[in-house]
């Protein structure tokens, strides 16, 4: 089928407020149990996909995965595309290689936190961030005093610009750019127990932390993004667990929303748009998201948030995901999954301002829930 | 649970998981099959990994903890260097090289790792 907008135009569209010619779809990405479930299915990538892929230079890394992103286009564009069309997903830049910490004899990733890597006892590798690192003000400062060493390089955020306009120009796939925002840049190293204590006890401390990372990593990998000029730039920054936010709204004012708002103003002086992917209820800071002019909020798992109140309070804002991983994406069936985006379709998409796709990284939900929801998108999502 | 790897061997585990799964492990290593022994100086054993064509194997060496016993491993290639080598990225390696704090038989090692790390992203 020949669809009337691109995706970028359609993306753009959404976020600018006005309504495309069909609801766009969106894919975080997806971990290694995703991709092997994947490619045990029926859906996994042939070897016909995969000369074309190849050829087109697409990778295959976790969690971004734009191989299997791919693999759900129409088949005007993959061959073997499951027809299932995903418009906008999501690479975040790195900012370079581990360093050591004499005061913990041990090293550390760019935001001061300890990153494993583990092979499960059934051969599936698993990524991620194990624990703060920076316990102690003696961790905080020698780590301070890495400014050099943490520095972002200009070579890692050019290749993955180059990736985006690839899957732009070959797969009409639009890739927002970005990196982790200040929380969890923060937190990530310091932990939450010293964000709370200093937060309360040694305010001006935290802040020099926070405005350490700011000046040293964040602005100048924002820099160094929109000099690429992305369209769409996407930062995450996990603010909230299942019935409100990680740390009181006041501490979030204080500390996190002025370095968020310097993120947002540097996407805008670019000419790009901003989403913020941020897990849990957000109820508290939605005001402060349309304050700073955030143009659209992702991850807003359904049992989280009051997302027809979102919709109805704050239309400035385009809604983002929105369909439970892990729950619903997990344990229901195909036909459930239908219903469900057809229902959430109905409910937050009348008016445009909507952009579906699963709240987080898809982690081991069933594939074919996967097609059936980007499936129903498609069906349902025409204006 | 118990995890098979950790650490280096888990990430060049997850690199060779990656290709296997997407059956590339022949595309980006056209003269296999392979056999690779590598030895973080800092953080023994050494690991021995062995690619063909539509599988691999990692396995540790628990007896292999100092650059000196490498030469008695039969290998196609094999590497010794430290944590904080490896972490200055290519440019440091190479350097390290030319210092002589990098015990390797075969430059080529380098090639199947810097593949392996752009794999691993």
């Amino acid at each position: 089928m020949t669809e009337k907008m691109s995706a970028l135009e359609r993306i753009l569209t959404v976020l600018e407020g006005k309504i495309p010619d069909r609801v766009p779809s969106f894919c975080l990405g997806g971990d290694f149990d995703f991709i092997d479930k994947f490619m045990k299915s029926p859906f996994a990538l042939t070897d016909e996909d995969m000369k074309q892929l190849d050829k087109d230079k697409v990778s295959y890394t976790p969690p971004f995965m734009y191989a299997i992103i791919a693999k759900f286009s129409p088949p005007e564009i993959l061959p073997g595309g499951l027809d299932a069309k995903i418009d906008l997903c999501w690479r975040t830049t790195g900012t370079g290689l581990p360093i050591k910490l004499e005061t913990l004899n041990d090293y550390v990733i760019n935001n001061g936190g300890y990153f494993k890597v583990v092979i499960r006892d059934e051969g599936i590798p698993h990524w991620w961030f194990s624990g703060p690192a920076l316990l102690k003000k003696e961790n905080i400062e020698e780590y301070w005093s890495k400014a050099n060493d943490l520095r972002p390089s200009q070579d890692s955020v050019s290749n993955f610009a180059k990736i985006r306009r690839n899957m732009l120009k070959k797969y009409d796939i639009v890739v927002s750019q970005g990196q982790p925002g200040p929380f969890e840049n923060c937190i990530f190293g310091i932990g939450h127990a010293n964000f709370a204590r200093f937060a309360r006890k040694d305010p001006s401390y935290l802040q020099q932390h926070i405005e350490f990372q700011w000046e040293t990593m964040e602005e100048p990998l924002m820099k160094m993004i929109m000099k690429t000029k992305p369209e769409v730039v996407m930062c995450g920054d996990d603010y909230g667990y299942n019935i409100g936010l990680q740390m009181p709204a006041e501490h979030w004012r204080k500390f996190i929303k002025p370095i968020l708002a310097n993120y947002v103003k540097m996407a805008h002086d670019g000419g790009a748009k901003f989403i913020l992917h941020s897990c849990g209820n957000l109820h508290e800071i939605f005001p402060d998201f349309v304050e700073i002019g955030i143009d659209g909020v992702e991850s807003l798992k359904p049992k989280n948030n009051d997302l027809s109140m979102y919709r109805e309070k704050y239309p400035e804002i385009t809604l983002v995901g929105t369909i439970d991983d892990s729950e619903m994406l997990n344990y229901e069936s195909p036909e459930s999954v239908r219903n469900s985006v057809k229902k959430s379709i109905q409910t937050l998409g009348k008016k445009g301002g909507y952009i579906p796709g699963p709240t987080n990284f898809l982690l081991d939900q069933p594939p074919e829930n996967i097609v059936a929801l980007y499936k129903a998108i498609q069906e349902f999502g025409k204006y | 649970m118990c995890p098979l790897f950790e650490g280096f061997p888990a990430m060049i585990y997850s690199a060779l998981w990656i290709l296997r799964t997407f059956r590339r492990l022949e595309k980006v290593f056209p003269n296999l099959p392979l056999k690779v022994v590598v030895l973080l100086t800092d953080s023994p054993p050494a690991f021995m990994v062995r690619v063909d064509k539509q599988d691999f194997e990692i396995e540790l060496l628990e007896d292999i903890e100092d650059p000196k016993d490498l030469d008695n491993i039969e290998c196609d290639e094999y590497l010794a260097l430290s944590t904080e080598i490896l972490y200055k990225g290519p440019a440091g390696i190479r350097d390290a090289i030319a210092e002589g704090k990098v015990k390797l038989n075969n430059f080529e090692i380098l090639t199947v790792l810097a593949k392996l790390l752009g794999v691993a992203g």
